[in-house]
């Protein structure tokens, strides 16, 4: 066994980095330049990456290393967020760049590749661990892990990790098939598939507010929790992204993966312990424990909407069939919501109202937990003023947590009246929160699969909104249903209304 | 809100929770105030340490570290002296839909009154929280140290290290000079994450600390310490740096202050630049702050370092 480093303190300092090689193919694309670089440029900035760090770029466009560090200097500059630009720190990063031009179609890639790593492993003492980053287009990825396990790049002195990006396959079937091709060349544990939602703070700390307080969790169940209402609101378009979304959607989009992801971490059980397979296990377990609703039932349970053109704030805001790129005849869902229940001894019962949509009023991602009203209502109904208690996690743009409860008004009287007790994550801490690339990033590097989504995962989301994606798939839609700028169709409204419910407007 | 001659303690408690009353009336509307508190902070300070550098800090501490914070101002003064005034530090973090307030009660007393100075604070702890006193006058750990579950004093200022070793043998104490190193420690810590260079660690037996001013400063002895080579060498020179060489002199890694907050790390040839932040009262005591239980490592180094320190006095 390796000899422990004697100067790690992990009362005081960050997390312990591994030296390691980053791969990026896709190494031109706007991921890389508005998200990886940043957030990388950022983890340097606070000190957070190992000396013997490298970063490889990889895209098809020829440029010299020279010109790559040029070009994600821009990227950084203006995608930096919070963080200074420093120009020391930017030229002592900007050595640890380097690029090579390639096509992942082509076997002399990996060839290259591989001569390109020993070099900048010898020259950085990256110790022969590689991370491979797949920000590439979805039908690449199983080439990509081809290619690099024909090569012998799978495997080498040190550890081997791919990440690869959303979407997991468009279904259930093309999501078992992307993980078998995978599994050709890498091993599951070394896979690890990226949902930046769970590398939110707020989702991270949905589970040290369930499980690392007592309080909560004798409530955690249908014996006081009335609903739950997950949503993911934008109040943008698709900006110029028409085209690949129109073959995406939101069900596909954002449901399956991320908001379903949320939905576990609300839900599942306690883990036996912090280490990345027990929490997943518990969140698959969870996953597959969703109810699988017949075809009858999906159309009740789920609602598909599609934005139409409307005036805002003074200016016209095209429909979505108008959006360039998209069929004028278009019948992918901007906005789905969907009632899911989860089969189990703790949720039977409790619908969970799960929302996302485009060019909704507000940019907003909550989790609101209602919980079941007083059981006798004492000092009378009091109208709008006095509902049940609510426990709102936000995950943004504000990430905190608020629990509402009623409370006497001052003075004569028993006239009650809600409050709220509000956590905010960003000033309660004052410090800067990581953002979700950064925290995801650092776990890849230290092989903390934990906020990583496992192919059971995949598969058991997929499986969970297979009957919706049929049911939608023989439906033709009368769409555009709602307005750009209102909080979705009205049938969405309609369908919580059927179980005496109904929707936040957060 | 109010200045006496002598405190009542009970009359403090009347006026903190009337200044909730106060602040509620001052925000009409739904959106009220909220308290937030999560530790008693005393803090003990010289009457003549700048009044605004001390408030500011405490100011920008309550936003982590929400407290009700006792500053108790220590005069110079034989004449029995205490007086007592609350007020609150409130921001405003959600937007202008939310005001978070935070207790703070300022306390002079002098030497003199000292002694009083424990029954006067009791009744003002915050129950079922933790007490931490920041001694920054050391005038006050004698007869504060009991009640408070920490004690964070600065040795880099009082540049004694030996004092610190015998706060801790009855509190639990924490040091902004050894809290001024951690940026330090951390880069010498990733460095030897990478395996190569770990596998060169026990060939590098000597430590090179280069320190400004006359004579090493605390911060320099805890590094010593904690670096635990076989052969230190001590060098005064124009900026702060420590190398880790081998007996032979070749340098293996070596991290300098370059001006401001600019530092150079050279790994063999391989010279790379960081930032460290300027460690201010408010950085250090956040992390000191921080820690509620043991501090092994630190603890674990204390006697060594009083040790060095020791040959410098």
């Amino acid at each position: 066994m390796a000899a422990a480093n004697p100067f790690q303190d992990p009362l005081r300092f960050e997390r312990k980095m591994p030296e390691c090689a980053v791969v990026i193919f896709g190494a031109n694309g706007d991921l890389t330049k508005r998200k990886l670089l940043p957030a990388l440029y950022r983890l340097a900035y606070e000190r957070r990456l190992s000396p013997g760090f490298a970063v490889i770029g990889i895209s098809r466009t020829a440029m010299s290393h020279e010109q790559f560090r040029e070009k994600m200097r821009d990227s950084v500059k203006q995608f930096k967020e919070n963080t200074e630009f420093d120009e020391s720190v930017w030229n002592s990063f900007a050595e640890s760049l380097f690029y090579m031009a390639g096509d992942v179609a082509d076997a002399n890639c990996y060839t290259n590749l591989a001569k390109c790593l020993d070099e900048v492993g010898e020259e950085r003492k990256t110790g022969g661990n590689v991370l491979f980053y797949l920000s590439t287009q979805p039908s690449q990825y199983a080439e990509t892990a081809a290619g690099l396990g024909n090569a012998g790049l799978a495997k080498g002195k040190g550890w081997r990790r791919l990440v690869v990006e959303k979407p997991f396959g468009h279904d259930l079937a093309s999501a078992k098939k992307l993980s078998h091709d995978l599994h050709e060349h890498f091993e599951e544990h070394d896979v690890y598939r990226i949902d930046h939602y769970l590398g939110k703070e707020t989702v991270q700390n949905i589970m040290a507010f369930r499980f690392g307080n007592g309080i909560f969790e004798p409530l955690w169940n249908r014996r006081y929790i009335n609903h739950v209402q997950i949503t993911a609101a934008e109040s943008i378009g698709v900006e110029g992204r028409g085209a690949y979304y129109q073959e995406a959607g939101a069900l596909r989009d954002m449901i399956q993966n991320h908001l379903l992801q949320v939905m576990a971490t609300v839900a599942m059980e306690p883990s036996a312990s912090f280490d990345a397979d027990s929490v997943r296990d518990e969140r698959s377990k969870l996953l597959r424990s969703i109810r699988t609703m017949t075809s009858e039932e999906a159309l009740k349970n789920s609602v598909a909407g599609q934005y139409g053109p409307a005036r805002i704030g003074g200016q016209d805001m095209p429909g979505f069939r108008e959006e360039k790129g998209v069929d004028p005849q278009s019948q992918t869902d901007t906005y789905a919501a969907v009632t899911f229940f989860v089969e189990n001894w703790r949720w039977a019962g409790v619908p969970f109202y799960v929302r996302s949509g485009k060019h909704l009023p507000k940019r907003v991602s909550e989790i609101a937990i209602e919980f079941n009203s007083a059981p006798h209502l004492l000092f009378g109904a009091g109208g709008d003023m006095t509902g049940p208690n609510l426990l709102l996690l936000r995950i943004q743009p504000e990430e905190g947590i608020s629990l509402k409860f009623l409370s006497k008004r001052p003075g004569a009287g028993m006239t009650l009246r809600p409050v709220s007790m509000d956590f905010n994550y960003g000033s309660s801490f004052g410090e800067r929160s990581p953002s979700a690339y950064e925290t995801l990033l650092l776990d890849a590097i230290i092989g903390d699969a934990t906020l990583y989504t496992r192919q059971d995962m995949v598969e058991a989301s997929w499986a969970a909104v297979a009957p919706i994606q049929e049911a939608w798939g023989n439906e033709k839609f009368n769409f555009p249903n709602y307005a750009a700028g209102t909080w979705g169709p009205e049938a969405s409204d309609k369908m919580l209304a059927r179980r005496g419910h109904i929707w936040r407007k957060p | 809100v109010s200045a006496t001659s002598t405190i009542d303690p009970e009359k403090i408690r009347k006026e903190l929770s009337d200044l909730w009353v106060d602040l509620a009336k001052e925000k009409e509307g739904d959106a009220g105030v909220l308290r937030a508190c999560s530790m008693t902070l005393i803090a003990v300070v010289d009457e003549t340490d700048d009044p605004a550098q001390i408030g500011e800090t405490i100011a920008m501490l309550m936003r982590e570290h929400p407290s009700r914070a006792i500053v108790v101002r220590v005069r110079d003064s034989s004449e029995f002296y205490l007086s007592a005034q609350v007020l609150a530090q409130c921001w405003m973090p959600f937007g202008d839909r939310r005001q978070i307030c935070c207790e703070q009660v300022e306390i002079t007393a002098s030497l003199a009154s000292s002694g009083d100075l424990p029954a006067v604070l009791l009744p003002l702890m915050v129950a079922d929280l933790p007490v931490v006193l920041w001694a920054r006058a050391r005038a006050g750990i004698g007869v504060l140290g009991g009640i408070a579950g920490k004690v964070i004093v600065d040795s880099d200022t009082a540049s004694d290290i030996a004092g610190v070793v015998e706060i801790s043998k009855h509190h639990r104490v924490g040091d902004m000079a050894w809290a001024r190193l951690t940026r330090w420690r951390e880069l010498i810590a990733q460095i030897f994450e990478n395996k190569c260079y770990l596998a060169e660690l026990g060939g590098l037996t000597r430590a090179r600390i280069t320190y400004t001013g006359g004579k090493p400063k605390a911060s320099a002895c805890y590094l010593a310490a904690w670096l635990d080579r076989s052969e230190t060498i001590w060098e005064q020179g124009e900026e702060d740096a420590v190398a880790l060489e081998s007996a032979t002199g070749e340098v293996h890694t070596r991290i300098r202050r370059t001006g401001g907050e600019g530092v150079e790390v050279t790994v063999h040839e391989q010279v790379t630049n960081a930032i460290f932040p300027v460690a201010t009262d408010y950085t250090l005591l956040r992390e000191e702050l921080s820690i509620a239980g043991r501090d092994d490592v630190f603890e674990g180094i204390l006697s060594r370092a009083a040790e060095l320190a020791g040959r410098f006095a």
